[in-house]
Order: structure tokens, then sequence, then C-alpha cells
């Protein structure tokens, strides 16, 4: 088990003859002869983390706070923020950031019903907008170069069912004024998406497919495709699209700021076996490749239902 | 001739009060300006003129009228403590007068406005007649109200117990009454010396249940002390557990927060939790509360490790204990003994001494009662400067600033006085928790004396750490103290201490 201590602090793991002096207590008046004053209603908000040494009363003899360093004490609190027995409902924004030849963005959403503080069941899925990055266009334009086929596959979406699994939590305190609750999570996945491939008519393509076939007899990406500027295809076309299973895994944080919200960052990794079709490269009729295409993604958190006791 | 009084009501609400029909022409026209004044909301101007016909008027109608308005056109003006004294003159001059019950009521609005429940409970108290029975409600279960705790106060539980009954549950004070009721059954079963706080938790109970949900400022203090009442109330009959459970529930942050922790320590401990006892009194230790007059704390710390027989540490405490607090009880002697004024010992409180405990000082400062005696004060300051400013110079500024003054006087007198018995209050207590530190210091060298006698070693060396606190469930997280207080976790606090009495010494 984690606890985070303010942010310029270090991160640590924590995976009967006295009877007789017992009072009687004394009841205040209606409106109290015993008014005592809030601890936290002060104009200045009360610093959420103070150290424990000790204070010098009246400036006489110190107050020491715990008799000695070898005293065992423990908090044994109830959180902050419960989630059993909730929808965590979760649009995000989402970026692909480890794929040199493909830049992703999408909005994805997520829908985690949490069967208990610490395990929930996930619905998830991302409809994307893919491009070749900068630098396939690079490569492909000047140097006339190409990755392996397979590897430039873009997806366009993807959805599947999985698991979240939360067992580290933590609190921080930001700028010695908000105290806030995060747990850790980690999240596994399967479901279904679709890719597509660049194609274009240097490549030989999959005839079974339902290319078009040029003058030439030659399958071809389009047949008006035929133009090039400087032998550069100047308009981008893609093989058809190809559903794919696709299975998932995610980690990441999320920050509650109340009972009904909370901040999420994660990452997630799709992944998939992509097979494209090439006869005629290297002697081989398949350009295959597994891809992990990892997301970064970060949404707010909407908690629904559940029970606050 | 015939006039008519216009007076505004809460809403705005044009009222007529007809008023008498004869006045003779002479004088007419001093009190139509004064009503004419009054009826356009210019109540100083009303005040002024009303005085002058009260004073100077030959028609004993138009005086007695003016004796009324005045007062009323002062209230309306925002002079509530020459308001005070003119609504009393009438009410005191007893049911002949025809604002008799007006009055009354003026006084019930005086009372609410300064937060006043001292002096004008008593003047409505000695004025009690059979015509208030035709006020009303709202006015009649004030009244009942107030004459219920003014003999609460004064121990006169028979008394108290029909006039709070009276009180409605329609009326706002009805809550109020509530709790005054269980506090004297609390009382009551004090000096039966009974083990049954039933009745008394029977009035906690249904304020607990009305009161559940509320929303504003005084319904959810009266909620809190409530259930503060409840847990008291459990640990006064000995249910320990059933009182931690109330203790628990006063909410967290707010300003019975404190005294729940603390008084849960004790409940604890009476419950054998022993480490939760140790738990509440490191929470209220902590710089969070490093305001607070604390010296009891020590001694349920000191006790406590006593009772474990970690010696060592009951030594460590009164240590510290007597360290902090032996020189604070001798400094609170020449604030006892001195020859202060009232007003010094207000500005005591109000601005602090070097050589007064700021503990102390801040302990009584926010003494409710207190509190409300500063306000009287400073409400005063208020009026007396306004009056000074408003009011033309004549005999009746003279007289409303002579009055506020000794209004002034008076009032600071009071808070003088309070601030005093205060200071002894406190000194009491505290010679108390130093005398109770003396015996548990004298215990425990007793303690070592018959182990040492039974060839045991008193010398503590190094202890292990304890094992982790039980985690209910999911919903609970554990952290380990490692020197810092996190706010959050006050109040969830507990020591993980082993019990180190020696059976054979000890049995």
């Amino acid at each position: 088990m984690r606890r985070v201590k303010p942010a310029q602090r270090v991160f640590s793991v924590a995976a009967a003859a006295a009877l007789t002096l017992a009072p009687a207590f004394a009841f205040a008046q209606a409106e109290g002869d015993e008014g005592e004053v809030d601890p936290l209603a002060s104009s200045e908000p009360a610093e959420p983390v103070k150290p424990a040494e000790p204070v010098v009363a009246n400036g006489k003899a110190p107050f020491a706070r715990v008799s000695d360093d070898q005293e065992t004490i423990y908090a044994v609190q109830r959180k902050a923020f419960l989630v059993d027995g909730k929808f965590e409902l979760t649009p995000m924004a989402s970026m692909s950031f480890s794929d040199r030849f493909v830049q992703t963005f999408a909005p994805a959403a997520s829908i985690v019903y949490h069967l208990s503080e610490n395990f929930g069941l996930e619905v998830y899925g991302a409809y994307m907008f893919p491009n070749e990055s900068s630098f396939t266009n690079e490569i492909l334009n000047k140097k006339k170069l190409r990755s392996d086929t397979a590897k430039l596959t873009q997806m366009l979406w993807a959805a599947g069912v999985g698991v979240q699994w939360s067992p580290i939590y933590g609190k921080l305190q930001i700028f010695n004024k908000f105290l806030g609750n995060f747990n850790f999570y980690l999240g596994a996945g399967v479901g279904v998406g679709q890719t597509r491939v660049q194609c274009d008519n240097q490549n030989d393509l999959d005839p079974n497919r339902g290319f078009p076939v040029d003058s030439k007899g030659e399958v071809v990406c389009n047949p008006d495709q035929v133009d090039t500027i400087d032998g550069v295809v100047d308009q981008v076309f893609y093989e058809p699209n190809t559903f794919r299973v696709m299975g998932a895994f995610s980690g990441g944080v999320r920050f509650h700021f109340s009972t009904w919200m909370a901040l999420k960052f994660e990452v997630k990794d799709y992944l998939f076996v992509a097979r494209v079709y090439r006869p005629g490269n290297a002697g081989d009729a398949l350009s295959d490749a597994v891809r992990s295409n990892v997301f970064a993604q970060i949404g707010l958190s909407f908690l629904l239902g559940g029970d606050e006791d | 001739m015939t006039f008519k009084i216009r007076t505004r009501l809460g809403a705005g609400l044009l009222v007529a009060v007809a008023g008498a029909t004869a006045s003779t022409p002479a004088f007419a026209q001093d009190i139509d300006r004064a009503i004419q004044a009054y009826n356009s909301d210019n109540y100083t101007d009303a005040a002024f003129l009303f005085y002058d016909v009260k004073e100077n008027s030959d028609d004993p109608d138009s005086r007695v009228k003016a004796e009324y308005y005045l007062a009323h056109s002062l209230f309306k003006a925002g002079y509530y403590l020459p308001a005070y004294q003119f609504y009393g003159e009438v009410f005191t001059s007893g049911q002949g007068h025809p604002y008799f019950l007006k009055a009354a009521e003026g006084l019930l609005s005086v009372a609410e406005e300064i937060g006043d429940d001292t002096l004008i409970p008593e003047i409505i108290n000695k004025g009690y007649s059979e015509a208030f029975a035709s006020m009303p409600a709202e006015a009649l279960n004030a009244i009942n109200y107030m004459i219920g705790m003014i003999s609460q106060r004064r121990a006169n539980y028979v008394e108290a117990q029909q006039f709070l009954d009276a009180v409605t549950e329609s009326s706002p004070f009805y809550l109020k009454a509530q709790y005054l009721l269980a506090i004297m059954a609390v009382r009551t079963a004090t000096e039966k010396g009974a083990d049954d706080y039933s009745e008394a938790i029977k009035y906690f109970s249904n304020m607990e249940t009305k009161l559940t949900g509320a929303t504003g400022e005084k319904e959810k203090k009266l909620y809190r002390l409530a259930i503060l009442g409840k847990a008291r109330a459990y640990y006064s009959q000995g249910d320990f557990a059933r009182s931690v459970e109330f203790y628990e529930k006063v909410p967290r942050f707010s300003d019975d927060w404190y005294d729940a922790m603390f008084e849960s320590g004790w409940a604890y401990f009476q419950n054998a939790s022993f480490g939760k006892a140790l738990g509440m009194v490191h929470s209220i230790q902590s710089p969070y509360f490093d305001d607070r007059y604390r010296a009891e704390s020590f001694v349920l710390k000191a006790t406590t490790y006593f009772q474990m027989c970690h010696f060592d540490r009951v030594r460590n405490t009164l240590d510290s204990f007597f360290a902090i607090y032996e020189p604070m009880g001798d400094s609170l002697k020449p604030w006892m003994e001195g020859d202060q004024t009232d007003a010094e010992m207000v500005d005591l409180i109000v601005k602090g001494d070097k050589t007064f405990p700021e503990e102390i000082r801040l302990q009584i400062a926010n003494n409710l009662r207190y509190k409300k005696f500063l306000a009287q004060v400073q409400e005063v300051d208020r009026e007396i400067g306004n009056a000074k400013s408003s009011f033309p110079e004549g005999s009746f500024k003279a007289q409303l600033v002579n009055l506020l003054e000794d209004q002034r006087a008076s009032r600071v007198a009071l808070t003088g006085k309070l601030v005093r018995d205060q200071i002894r209050r406190e000194a009491v207590f505290l010679d108390d928790f130093l005398n109770q530190a003396r015996i548990i210091k004298f215990e425990t060298a007793d303690a070592e004396r018959k182990m040492l006698e039974q060839g045991k070693d008193i010398t503590k060396g190094p202890r292990a750490q304890g094992p982790r606190p039980v985690v209910p469930n999911a919903k609970y997280q554990y952290w380990a103290f490692q020197g810092e207080y996190w706010i959050d976790e006050l109040g969830y606090y507990q020591h993980s201490i082993k019990d180190e009495c020696v059976a054979e010494v000890f049995q």
C-alpha cells in the first residue's frame, strides 16, 4: 500500500486505580457554555500535513506529542471516497504515442462497474482518427522507403470488455492546500476492432480482396490512381477495412475530487496481429506483425449509483 | 381627531394600529409629527419626537403611547439597548399599561437581536402574567422557553419542566426546550446516583430524529449537542460502547468534534480499548489543535499507559505535563487575586497578555457565553457611536448616551465577572488535573516498587513494532504514522500497544 507525501516529499511505501480518574462530562447549555472553535473554520485553510516535532507551549516547555519513538501508531481510516457498487463513466481524450509510423487521436470512453472497492468490470471503446506519421511520409516521399507493411496498419476503432483491479491507494497534498485520494489500477480486456492499411500501386495487392485491375492486368488500389507526381502517389488509398480481435492492457490512476467525480489518467495498450498480403516481398506472401498500439488517455470520471455507507 | 400608526412587520406588511382618539390639540400636533416620522420610516426622528411627547405631554394617552413607540422606534432604528430600556419601563409598569404585552414582545425581539439570554429573561420572569396567554403563540413559546431556562439555571426543575413542556412543537424554541429538558434529566439522574439515563436519552433521541439532515447553522449545532449529549448520557450510565458510537457520530471538523474525540478517548479507555484511547489523545495532541488547552489529555494518556504498565511512558508523559502545566497554574494566580478592573479582564481575553496562558485565553475567548457577552459590549459601542452622530444635541441625546454608557458599564461588568469566573474554573480544573497526575506518579512509583520487590526488572528495553491493526473491510485503509500528521487521519489513530503488566505482581 502506498502513501504519497506532499509533492516535495518522498514517495514512501507501506504495502484500575487509574479508572477512578475517569471523568464525568459536563453538559453544555443549549447555546452552550462550552463553545469551541472549529479547527478548520479559520479563514486560512489548515495545512493538511503537519510534522510531529514538539512545540513550545507558552515558551516554557516542549509539548511532547509522542512519549518515545518506539510507539507504534496507525490510522485505520474509512476511505474518503467509496466506489463499491458504483458505475464509473469516463469520457476520455486519447492519443497514441508508441507508434512511429501512425499517429492516432481518438475520443474514448469507459464504463466500469465496481464490484468491490478494488475490483471492477469494464466496457471500453474508442473511435480513432489515424494518420501516417510525419516520419512515415518523410521516408516514403524523400527516400522512397517503406516500413514493413503490416506495421503501417492503422486502427479505426476498438471496443471490448475487461476487468480492473486497484491494489494500490494513496493520497497526496498539493501546494499544502488540497488533499486528495488516488488509486492505481491495472486492467485487462479483450474485444474487436477494425484496421486499415495504406496501399499504393508500387506494391502487390491481394487479388482476392476486390481490388480493381488496371490495363496491364495488375491489381491497383484505384484505377484512376495511375498518375504520380515525380513517381510519388499524390493521394492516399487504403486497403479495405479489416476486423481484428484485440486484446488490451491498461494501467492508470484516478484522483478523487469528490464522491462523484475523479480525474483519470490511463495508458492503454491495444494488441492485435496484423497480417497484410504482400506477395513478392522477400519471397513471402504475407507481411505479419504483432501490433502494440499504446495510447495515453485522460478523462473525467463520473460515479453514479452505489451507497455511501 | 383620529390617527393611525403604521408599523411594519417582518415582510414589510402594513398593519394599522388604532390609537386612542382623545388627544388635546396642543399635543396632538407633536405626536402627529412623531407618527408621521415613524410612518415615513424615519425612526431616529420618530424616537426623538416620541421622547418629547413622553416627557412633555400633558395628555396621558399620548404619553403612554409615546412610551411604547419610543422604544419601538429605537428598536427599528437599531438602538436595541435603549429600546430594551424603554420596553422594560413599559413592561415593568405592569398589566395596567395598555402596551404591556406589546412591550413584552418588544423585549423578546431585543433578546433575539442582541442574543441576550440573561437580563431580558429575568425581566420577563419577574413580570410574568396570566395576560401572556393572549399573546401570539410564537411570543408565548419564547416566554415559556425563557422562563423555563431561568428556572432550570436556578435548579428549580419542577417549574422549569412545566414551562419547557409548554413550548409547542411548532415553535423554533421547541428543540432548545427539549435540550434543556434533557439536561435536567441528566442532572436529576446524576444527583440521584442513578444508572439509568433513559429519560435524557429519550429527549436527545427526539432531537436527533428531528434535526437529522438539518441545514441551518443553529440547527446543526443543536444536532451536534444532542448527539454529544446522548454520548455523554450513555457514558454516564456505563454503556461505553454505545457512548463511543455516538461520539463518532459527531460530524468531523465541526466545532464539537474536538470535544467528541477527547471524551471518546475516555470512553474507549473505559471500554478497555486502550490503543484507541491513546489514538484519540494522539489526535488531539496533533499540531492542528495547538491552540487548545489540552491538560486533561495528558492525564488520559498517563492513565492509559499506567493501565498497560508502560511505566517509562507514564513518566515521560507526566514529565511533559508537569513541565507545561505547573507553571501555567502559577501564572493564573495573579489574575485571580489581582485588582484588575472588569474592563481589564475583558481586554485580557480580547487582546491577550504575555503573562497569561494563551491556551486558556483562547479557551475562554471561544466560550459561547463569553462571546455573547462580548458581542453585547460591542453592540453598545456601536450604538453609542451612532447615537452621538445621529441625534441633535439636547436632553434626549444626553439621556440616550448616558443610558448606553450605563449599559456598557453593566455589560462590561458582567463580561468581566464571567472572565474571572472562567479563569477560576480553569484554575480549579487545572489544579485537579495536577493532583490526578501526582496520584498517577505516586501509583507508578508504587507499582515499580512492587515489581522490584518481586525481583522483576523495571527497565524497559527497546520495544518491537506493534502488529498492524485490523482493517474491517475494503472500505477502510490503514496508514502507519511516520511522524507526520495528516488532517484526514485525525480521529482514526490508534496505538498498537501491548499489555506489559506482570501477572504475578499485579494480580
